[in-house]
């Protein structure tokens, strides 16, 4: 496609802004740590020094997790977009995240358990999310209209998160706390020594990702002419629902639901790289995400002494607005 | 239009002289009431306050002191005049049922907001669920015919209240639980005590508690060690721990324990960063009114509770296994509460070692 | 090039019974240079013609031959290098410039990344040069006009480098001047790139100055009737509707 230099332009930069705000991350808390403490507590830890325990424990896998978060569920979204052609799509809209929550209620607040352990609880979240994914695939076979498609996501979303609202009147008030704080969004589920497998799993879903750039380009055509251009359109729509739940459910599983995410930053990346390529589109998706979701943990650790806002608080209060104004432009 | 005001003037003038006249007419009847109010000795919502016409409760907000409302009981023709005999009783907030379980009124209940938050479970065909007060369906009270419906006022401009009053529902209002002082929550008996015709009893039982309240302040106050102690749940991402002036604050400074937040002030609950709370409290040596009753669903809530030696020491307590019980009946039982302190902060000054509210987390 | 070999065309039943066929032929073939124009009252069986000649209907017998190949054995893969496909409307999308839409025609020859090399490039600016959309190039498809834009997905089917490009009503929603300028520019590209051109189209008048052949759907007989030019137009016309 056409000159690509400014591009990866744009794409430095923003990784330049991300790198800046997640140092600056760092140093924010429930005190001020220096920046050689950030360093030390990465990478050359000493548990009896508390600036870097504090670093170690809290500072960075909040961070961290911030990012994988960003990463994730904007790249899902960008990938839900393309496979809806509609610009409103996203995990939580079409009810990815609600299915991700059902099996996460069901596993911690019922008798319906999958495994109790933590890696119960993103099994459970990932397998919700696919199930979820599924649903809304076999649903296109048999809806010819995108937007109808949008629709059942919604209905969906709803419906799942009305089935977690009984199992939350029965549940046993001691699982209910558990899933109460999940559903708030919390970046400080993730713990240091499981960072590598949450990163690892995001990065696995953005290199997929990164392998379909061809057919999700011609996507764009819509399926038929995707279909005469060599795209085996079925087998990329799984792909693409695939990947979705992977990076959706690892993130609902660790952090809880976030909303607009998803919705928002690609919708933002199209905007600011001004092309339909997702080759740039998925690096800008991906670190423009990242760097909505550390600067909205900036926001939080700045307010805190004031008000305490839970993250889908600030992610809503940011990407509601920034949705109706695309609605607005585009329709 | 001249001629329409000279009519109407000395209508005017009759009203104005006819009021003139009822003014000067009340001044002696009022003298003639002797207004007796009652000193509490700890709680400051409300106002007990004698005369030969009957009992004036006041309700009054222990902060500000600010008049919410007041109730007449008695002979008087004043508003709220309840019945002689209060047979039916519709308690919206348990606290109300173990005041009233003390006094020996158990079986006059005859609605509860849910069965679900009961101690101890209660007839259902005689006792009627009928929602927490922000359900606006006035017509599941009614069934229970109550001659007084107990609520808490956590808003205090409910809609059903208006409904209530409207079909001449007796409501009556029970602020105990916004005394700061554990003793002031408990006093709260003596209204129930007025309200009943059974003032000596309550005055009993609550004097009797309040000395034993004080022996066991004054047993705990031998102890050579204060431990520290941190209160609180974490919950939304957000660490809720009690302020230095708040009920639970005022309990742990007569258990003669070093308090965590004592000195944050307020009397309701601060909202702190996990981060905070974990790296300012990792050798605190006690953590109490947690949410879960074990270690591991604890951990499981945040792995990084496990830093705190309170976990590592398994010095974890809380109320959440006897929580309906607790809720029922701690306010006016504070001394047991303070009881459980004590075997678990100063075991050795204590005879027995057996909890009555709070137990140990288990380790599964 | 392309042959029909005792196709059936219609859609499947329950059972061989409730098979609907909307008509069939015996033999048609069609060369390279050929510009074919499909032709039928509404509801014949042209778009079920059309979707089952690109391969994404089945026939309910017979078959259709491309350089002696059953269709239905031709991969997907492989199948890009005979069909190119031009959709009757296109709307344009946010971003993609016509450059970029014709650089889309390249992808049976790109790699996983979908990179273009110089030889994709130049093919580009070819088709772009035959097409005279220089002016265009990076225009946000969006932006261009109907016209415009349908000769950019010409152009896109033309970058793709294909034996048969199938357009599907290509005039039905432009303007009597684009109308007359697409028609031709079929005729053109037909004749220069030695291509084989397969439209469908209500238009019949441009069919008869522009096509060499037509095929008319007679649905009352339920064959397929084919003419060369020059056409008898009153007997084409009596072919499709009768009377």
């Amino acid at each position: 496609m056409t000159s690509k230099k400014k591009y990866w332009k744009q794409s430095l930069l923003l990784l330049i802004a991300l790198i800046i705000l997640v140092m600056y991350d760092l140093t924010l808390g429930s005190y001020a740590v220096s920046l050689q403490d950030v360093f030390n507590g990465i990478f050359r830890y000493n548990e009896t020094n508390s600036e870097e325990m504090t670093v170690h424990v809290f500072r960075f896998p909040r961070v961290m997790t911030a990012v994988f978060a960003g990463i994730a569920l904007s790249v899902s979204g960008l990938l839900m977009q393309t496979l809806f052609q509609n610009p409103l799509a996203g995990p939580y809209v079409l009810g990815i995240n609600s299915g991700a929550s059902l099996l996460v209620a069901l596993s911690t607040m019922s008798s319906f358990h999958i495994l109790g352990s933590d890696v119960g609880l993103v099994f459970s979240a990932m397998i919700g999310a696919f199930g979820a994914g599924l649903f809304i695939l076999i649903s296109s076979l048999y809806v010819k209209n995108k937007i109808s498609l949008l629709l059942i996501g919604i209905m969906f979303g709803s419906f799942a998160g009305a089935m977690v609202n009984v199992i939350q009147a029965y549940a046993d008030p001691n699982n209910l706390k558990t899933f109460m704080l999940w559903s708030f969004g919390s970046l400080q589920g993730i713990e240091f020594e499981e960072l590598g497998l949450v990163g690892g799993l995001v990065l696995i879903g953005l290199f997929a990702s990164i392998l379909i750039i061809k057919p999700l380009n011609l996507l764009l055509l819509g399926d038929n002419a995707a279909h005469l251009l060599g795209i085996n359109v079925r087998l990329i729509r799984l792909f693409i629902i695939l990947i979705t739940a992977l990076l959706t459910g690892v993130i609902t599983a660790y952090c809880g639901p976030i909303a607009f995410v998803g919705l928002v930053i690609p919708n933002f990346a199209k905007m600011i790289y001004k092309t339909a390529n997702h080759y740039h589109l998925l690096f800008g998706s991906a670190l423009a995400g990242a760097i909505l979701i550390v600067a909205c943990d900036i926001a939080m650790q700045l307010l805190s002494p004031y008000l305490n806002l839970p993250l889908n608080a600030l992610t809503a209060l940011i990407g509601a607005p920034v949705v109706m104004w695309i609605i607005m432009r585009k329709f | 239009m001249k001629l329409n005001l000279i009519f109407f003037l000395p209508f005017f003038f009759l009203a104005l002289v006819s009021c003139e006249e009822k003014r000067n007419a009340t001044p002696s009847h009022v003298e003639s009431i002797v207004y007796d109010t009652l000193k509490n000795e700890y709680a400051k919502g409300f106002q007990l306050i004698y005369s030969s016409e009957g009992t004036i409760v006041n309700v009054l907000d222990p902060l500000t002191g600010e008049l919410i409302k007041n109730y007449s009981i008695g002979k008087g023709e004043a508003y709220n005049v309840f019945s002689d005999s209060l047979h039916n009783v519709v308690a919206l907030s348990t606290t109300h049922i173990g005041m009233l379980r003390k006094l020996g009124l158990e079986s006059r209940i005859s609605g509860v907001a849910s069965y679900q938050h009961l101690c101890h479970p209660m007839n259902i065909t005689k006792v009627h669920e009928v929602g927490d007060i922000g359900m606006t369906d006035p017509e599941r009270i009614l069934k229970a015919s109550p001659d007084i419906i107990f609520y808490s006022g956590y808003n205090l401009n409910a809609p059903i209240l208006n409904k209530l009053e409207r079909v001449d529902k007796k409501t009556f209002l029970i602020y105990d639980w916004k005394e700061t002082h554990p003793l002031g929550r408990a006093e709260w008996l003596k209204v129930f005590g007025v309200l009943f015709g059974k003032e000596k009893e309550a005055h009993h039982i609550f004097t009797e508690m309040k000395t034993n309240y004080h022996r066991i302040v004054t047993n705990l106050k031998e102890a050579k060690h204060q431990p520290t102690v941190l209160a609180g749940t974490y919950f939304g991402d957000v660490f809720n721990v009690p302020a230095g002036d708040s009920y639970m604050a005022h309990l742990l400074k007569d258990a003669n324990v070093n308090y965590v937040y004592s000195e944050m002030e307020g009397v309701g609950s601060l909202n702190l960063g996990l981060e905070e709370v974990i790296t300012k409290n990792l050798e605190v040596d006690y953590w109490i009114n947690v949410a879960f009753n074990s270690f591991k669903d604890l951990i499981e809530q945040s792995a990084k509770f496990s830093m705190l030696k309170s976990v590592k020491t398994g010095q974890v307590y809380t109320y959440i296994n006897d929580v309906n019980c607790f809720w029922e009946n701690s306010p006016v039982e504070p001394d047991k509460v303070l009881e459980d302190f004590g075997k678990i902060f100063h075991p050795e000054l204590m005879e027995e070692s057996e909890l009555i509210y709070y137990s140990r987390l288990a380790n599964q | 090039m392309l042959k029909f070999k005792d196709l059936h065309i219609g859609f499947k039943g329950k059972s061989k019974q409730e098979d609907t066929l909307l008509f069939k032929t015996a033999h048609q073939s069609f060369e390279a240079g050929d510009f074919v124009a499909l032709i039928g009252a509404n509801g014949a069986g042209k778009t079920t013609l059309f979707n089952t000649v690109l391969g994404l209907h089945k026939a309910l017998k017979g078959n259709v031959l491309i350089e002696g190949q059953p269709l239905k054995e031709i991969s997907r893969e492989e199948k890009v290098k005979f069909l190119s496909y031009v959709p009757s409307k296109f709307s344009g999308i946010e971003h993609l410039t016509t450059y970029d839409l014709i650089a889309l025609g390249r992808s049976p020859y790109t790699n996983i990344l979908n990179r273009l090399t110089e030889n994709d490039h130049q093919r580009i600016k070819e088709v772009i040069q035959q097409l005279d959309l220089t002016s265009l190039k990076d225009k946000d498809t969006l932006s261009l006009s109907d016209g415009e834009r349908q000769i950019a997905m010409i152009g896109k089917a033309l970058a793709q480098d294909s034996k048969l490009m199938v357009l599907d009503e290509p005039t039905a929603f432009l303007d009597y001047n684009n109308k007359r300028k697409i028609m031709y520019l079929l005729h053109d590209l037909a004749k220069k790139n030695k291509q084989l051109i397969f439209i469908s189209s209500h238009d019949i008048e441009l069919c008869f100055d522009y096509c060499n052949r037509i095929i008319a759907i007679d649905s009352h007989a339920k064959e397929l009737i084919h003419f060369n030019t020059p056409f008898d137009k009153n007997e084409v016309i009596k072919s499709v509707f009768g009377g």
